[in-house]
């Protein structure tokens, strides 16, 4: 589904030139779980942000479904983000002024889909994440947890082929962490494919595999065990 | 989608209440003065349009020219009296040609009742151009006979208790005899005619042109009016023209046909006249543009550049605010691009927002119009009323305005944030709503405007204090005019001055050929050489009789003042055909000084030349200068009115003045009343204190400066928020530097003055760039004065001090606020 050959990130200010990535070459299969982790600027939310088309690479092929998407012009990214691809951050990132409804179908009025369907889904999703008695709460009104299953409900509103997870549990307690950590694992049940960056070892072990990077590029990668994954 | 953007721009609005109500209240405020003016100018154009032939009546102009490039007067709709003569002679086609002459307030007398009335002499065509209103009376004879009258029906109820009034008879001026031939209406409102407060040619009853003659009439100017004169400078006389129905003669035609009109018949040895014309229905604004000295930039044209600056600063300052509340907002922006919005999207849902605000501002200034009204209809004699706002016309402008301030407005953030990346957005603090030097201009442009709106109001409130000063004089004892026309009423001036002598409360008497603190004036040439082609000045010659400059209390500077010893008085004919000599006159010190004389001793015994315009090639009838005084003949405004020239010609100086004792008022007043009532029975009298004259004549000066400083006010207002606004989004953007140079050892005080140094900047330099323009601005208004403050640095001192104070104090909130931050919350927080 998602292929990378050579992808190199610089950051340029005045005379010094940062790499966030040098020559990252990895692959990713349809309905895979796939964990990245490192320490610290070792490039790996740079890497979310590419696969996530929300930024570019420097140099480097991406081949999304099948096509070469690197030399993609920002309304193309955007058309191809929109439709295939849901997003869940660290910080949770929800807009103040909508209620939960409204944050969660935001993506699906982007895509210019009916009031009616727009309704149904959300209605639907709300009901995945257990959130649908909070469905006019605003943000501010909900706790971490709940507001990170809002943010999970509107990525795969439009049921996504690739779900993107940054930190997602970063700011959660535990329990809340488990409960989104679950989320995930279900949705990667039911066919989507989820990539996520982690620092804590325990939610990288629901993955199918763990890409390990260290400055800039990928050091190994490692297979999870169906038990490691079931512990 | 358009319910989510609305949805969306509500809740925004109301999150940021106070910058949306800022922002509303600066466009709102904005319009107000913008279409406030508009209405004035509307008012103004819509005049005369109710008559039948309006759309074919036009007034003629006269430009007087003393050189190619110097032009002595303006293009008043006012013409000498031989146009009419000639007009229809270069123009056959014409269907119609009349001519109109106010004769201001004079007696008229019945049997039982005297009342003032306002005269009008007219042409019979008069009557076949503008359909007035008869009520009864045969139209076309009306005006057949030269002691034939048309009255106002009010006019009739005043004089005689009836409207039904042909054949009664009129005693005017205590001397003629008129018959009532017909009676006519109010005329409607708007028009340059009529009892309207702001008539230019106001009248209650109407007479032959052919009556003038016996009238004696001067029309205020001194000079006996002869309508079948030739004089070409005699620029008093309203001239109409009907153009015919059938399009033979198009006013383009006319227009162009006037240009060479003065070239076939102004004599060469005149002054050149260039001649135009009007549509009736823009005289009143012809005229009023013509007072202020017709320069380049008219007054009404001002106005507007104006209230389009303070249209301009509350756009700016939406599109700074936009700006500020948007950079709060890039992270849900970055997670709209995320989320698959487009830049469309994001700009429609910007400019959505930006409409919905005008659309607020709107209401508000509909109804702020609506309460403009009543002050405005006060301030300025207009005839405004609700309705008038809801003109279709006015309504479109409105909306097409408030979209373009709209699109204006809402564009900038629009365009700029749409362009966010959304990697850039959702990192803390590394999202800019472009240019980071944007705000700062923004708001700099601002502060010049309001800058430079405070130091014009500022000089033309020092102005006003001149004006006031010169004018209202408490050291002067309190000077009495009496507007009658006392040559034509028969009341002789030696006995009336004899009469008045006679109390020991009245201390001089004198006279002048018109009356206090009026605009303009004859305008008369001099020169130091009898060589024509030598330069040439052009001042007002005033016609006094004896004790004029002590009556008035203007100090004699030099020489002496003309009196009876050495047997000064001239008859006016003098000036063009001096029978004993050269005719002495008194000049002031601004005349002195523009002949060049700047020791006023040195002018005494001068012989200086006249050139009057209606023999330009004369060698220069000789005038000798027995005395300078100082300036400050009572006069505020009007071309070539800043020197003055006295001729003793007692015979034409026709309004008594009168200087009364401060010790006892009343008793002066009730002597007055009673020396008037012996010699003029049939003549009410109309006496006024000079400086209740000169408070008529400085109403609408301080009027306008009323208005500039509201505009300064405003203007300030919303500057002051577009500051607060950037100085919200920049300490927003600074927190981190501030949160590092805390841990580092800066100390509250040491940030907070370091950010109030960073916010004057731009105020500072605002300044800078508004003083010349001020400058330029503040010259031009003091220039049209005759009494003028000096342009001193104070004004400019003064708007730098009050605009930096006010900006510190509006940003010294927000910044106390940003110097508090801890250093903890902002360095780890991602």
């Amino acid at each position: 589904m998602i292929r990378l050959h050579n992808i190199r990130k610089l950051y340029r200010a005045d005379a010094i030139e940062t790499a966030a990535l040098a020559n990252v070459s990895l692959q990713i299969d349809r309905g895979e779980f796939v964990a990245v982790m490192g320490p610290s600027g070792c490039g790996k939310s740079t890497l979310l942000n590419i696969i996530g088309m929300i930024d570019s690479p420097s140099a480097g092929e991406y081949h999304f479904c099948g096509e070469n998407i690197a030399p993609y012009s920002e309304n193309q990214l955007v058309q191809l983000r929109k439709h295939n691809l849901g997003f869940i951050f660290q910080s949770f990132n929800l807009i103040d002024d909508l209620t939960v409804q409204e944050n969660v179908e935001l993506p699906l009025l982007y895509q210019n889909v009916a009031r009616s369907s727009r309704r149904a889904r959300v209605r639907e999703v709300l009901e995945l994440v257990d959130l649908r008695a909070r469905a006019k709460h605003k943000p501010a009104q909900l706790s971490g947890g709940q507001q990170q299953r809002v943010a999970v409900a509107r990525a795969v509103v439009t049921d996504p082929k690739l779900i993107l997870a940054d930190e997602p549990t970063g700011n959660l307690d535990t329990k809340n962490g488990d409960e989104v950590m679950g989320m995930l694992d279900t949705l990667n049940q039911q066919g989507a494919t989820v990539l996520m960056v982690t620092h804590s070892h325990v939610n990288a072990s629901r993955a199918h595999r763990i890409v390990n990077m260290l400055d800039g590029r990928i050091v190994n990668e490692t297979q999870v065990s169906e038990e490691a994954r079931r512990a | 989608m358009l319910s989510h953007y609305i949805t969306l721009a509500a809740r925004s609005f109301w999150r940021f209440k106070l910058t949306a109500a800022v922002n509303t209240l600066g466009l709102a405020l904005g319009l107000v003065c913008f279409l406030a003016t508009y209405l004035f100018i509307e008012d103004l154009v819509r005049s005369d349009t109710h008559f039948k032939n309006a759309s074919r009546i036009y007034a003629l102009t006269q430009e007087i020219w003393t050189s190619p490039v110097e032009r002595m007067v303006p293009a008043f709709s006012r013409v000498a009296p031989p146009v009419a003569k000639f007009l229809p002679v270069d123009f056959p086609a014409l269907e119609a040609v009349a001519r109109a002459l106010s004769l201001g307030p004079i007696a008229a007398a019945t049997d039982d009742r005297k009342v003032d009335l306002f005269a009008a002499a007219v042409d019979p065509a008069f009557v076949r151009i503008f359909d007035l209103p008869f009520l009864s009376g045969d139209p076309d004879a009306a005006l057949a006979s030269p002691h034939n009258a048309i009255i106002t029906e009010r006019a009739a109820t005043r004089l005689f208790g009836t409207s039904n009034v042909i054949g009664r008879h009129i005693l005017l001026q205590n001397r003629t005899d008129v018959t009532v031939a017909a009676v006519i209406g109010a005329l409607p409102q708007p028009s340059h005619m009529g009892d309207s407060a702001r008539a230019s040619l106001p009248f209650d009853v109407l007479v032959p042109m052919d009556l003038l003659k016996g009238f004696q009439s001067t029309a205020g100017i001194g000079v006996p009016v002869d309508p079948d004169g030739p004089q070409w400078g005699n620029d008093i006389y309203f001239t109409y023209a009907l153009l015919p129905a059938d399009g033979s003669l198009t006013p383009e035609e006319f227009k162009a046909g006037l240009k060479t009109f003065g070239d076939r018949h102004v004599p060469k040895d005149q002054l050149r006249s260039v001649f135009g014309a009007i549509p009736v229905s823009r005289m009143n604004l012809s005229n009023l543009e013509a007072l202020f000295g017709g320069h380049a930039v008219s007054p009404t044209t001002s106005v507007f550049l104006l209230d389009a600056l303070i249209l301009a600063i509350a756009c700016l300052n939406y599109a700074n605010l936009a700006v500020a509340i948007a950079t709060t907002r890039a992270k849900e922006i970055g997670m709209r691009k995320i989320l698959g919005a487009n830049r469309f999207h994001l700009m429609r849902q910007y400019l959505v927002e930006a409409m919905l605000l005008g659309g607020v501002a709107l209401v508000i200034v509909l109804v702020g119009l609506a309460l403009a009204i009543p002050p405005l209809n006060r301030a300025l004699g207009t005839d405004l009323h609700f309705a008038s706002l809801l003109q279709p016309r006015l309504i479109g402008l409105v909306v097409v305005l408030l979209g373009a301030i709209s699109l204006v407005g809402g564009a900038y953030p629009a365009l700029v944030l749409s362009r966010v990346r959304p990697v850039d957005a959702l990192r803390a603090g590394a999202v800019r709503a472009g240019p980071r030097f944007v705000p700062t201009v923004l708001v700099g442009v601002q502060f010049a405007a309001a800058s430079f709106l405070l130091v014009v109001a500022l000089l033309m409130l020092n102005q006003n204090r001149e004006l006031q000063r010169s004018g209202i004089r408490p050291d002067r004892d309190p000077v009495i005019a009496i507007a009658n026309d006392t040559k034509q009423l028969g009341v002789g001036f030696d006995t009336l001055r004899t009469e008045l002598l006679r109390d020991p409360h009245i201390k001089f008497v004198s006279a002048s050929n018109s009356p206090p603190w009026q605009s303009g004036g004859w305008h008369y040439m001099l020169r130091r050489s009898q060589d024509a082609s030598s330069a040439t000045q052009v001042t007002i010659l005033n016609q006094i009789s004896y004790d004029f400059f002590p009556t008035l209390g203007i100090n004699l500077l030099a020489g002496r003042a003309p009196d009876r010893e050495h047997g000064d008085e001239v008859d006016l004919m003098e000036l063009f055909r001096p029978k004993k000599g050269p005719p002495p006159i008194v000049i002031d010190r601004a005349l002195a000084l523009q002949l060049g004389w700047s020791d006023p001793n040195e002018a005494v015994g001068q012989l200086i030349y006249d050139s009057p315009p209606e023999n330009r090639r004369a060698k220069g009838i000789p005038l000798r200068v027995v005395g300078v005084v100082e300036n400050g003949y009572p006069r505020l405004i009007g071309p070539n009115t800043d020197s003055n020239m006295y001729l003793l010609v007692p015979a034409m100086a026709t309004v008594p003045l009168v200087s009364i004792s401060r010790s006892d008022i009343p008793a002066a007043l009730a002597h007055i009343d009673r020396v008037w009532e012996k010699l003029a029975p049939k003549a009410p009298l109309r006496r006024e204190f000079m400086d209740e004259m000169f408070d008529r004549a400085y109403e609408s000066f301080a009027a306008i400066s009323g208005v500039l400083v509201g505009l300064a006010a405003f203007a300030f207002f919303i500057s002051i928020m577009g500051l607060c606004g950037m100085a919200i989004y920049v300490t927003s953007r600074r927190q981190r530097e501030i949160g590092i140079r805390k841990t580092l050892g800066a100390s509250k005080r040491r940030v907070v003055l370091m950010l109030l140094r960073d916010f004057a900047k731009p105020v500072v330099v605002a300044n800078v760039i508004a003083w010349p323009f001020a400058y330029l601005m503040g010259r031009v208004y003091l220039d049209l004065f005759v009494q003028r403050a000096s342009l001193s640095p104070w004004p400019f001192v003064l708007s730098f001090v009050i605009t930096l104070a006010i900006a510190w104090i509006a940003v010294g909130a927000q910044a106390l606020r940003a110097a508090a931050v801890k250093p903890a919350n902002v360095l780890y927080a991602e």
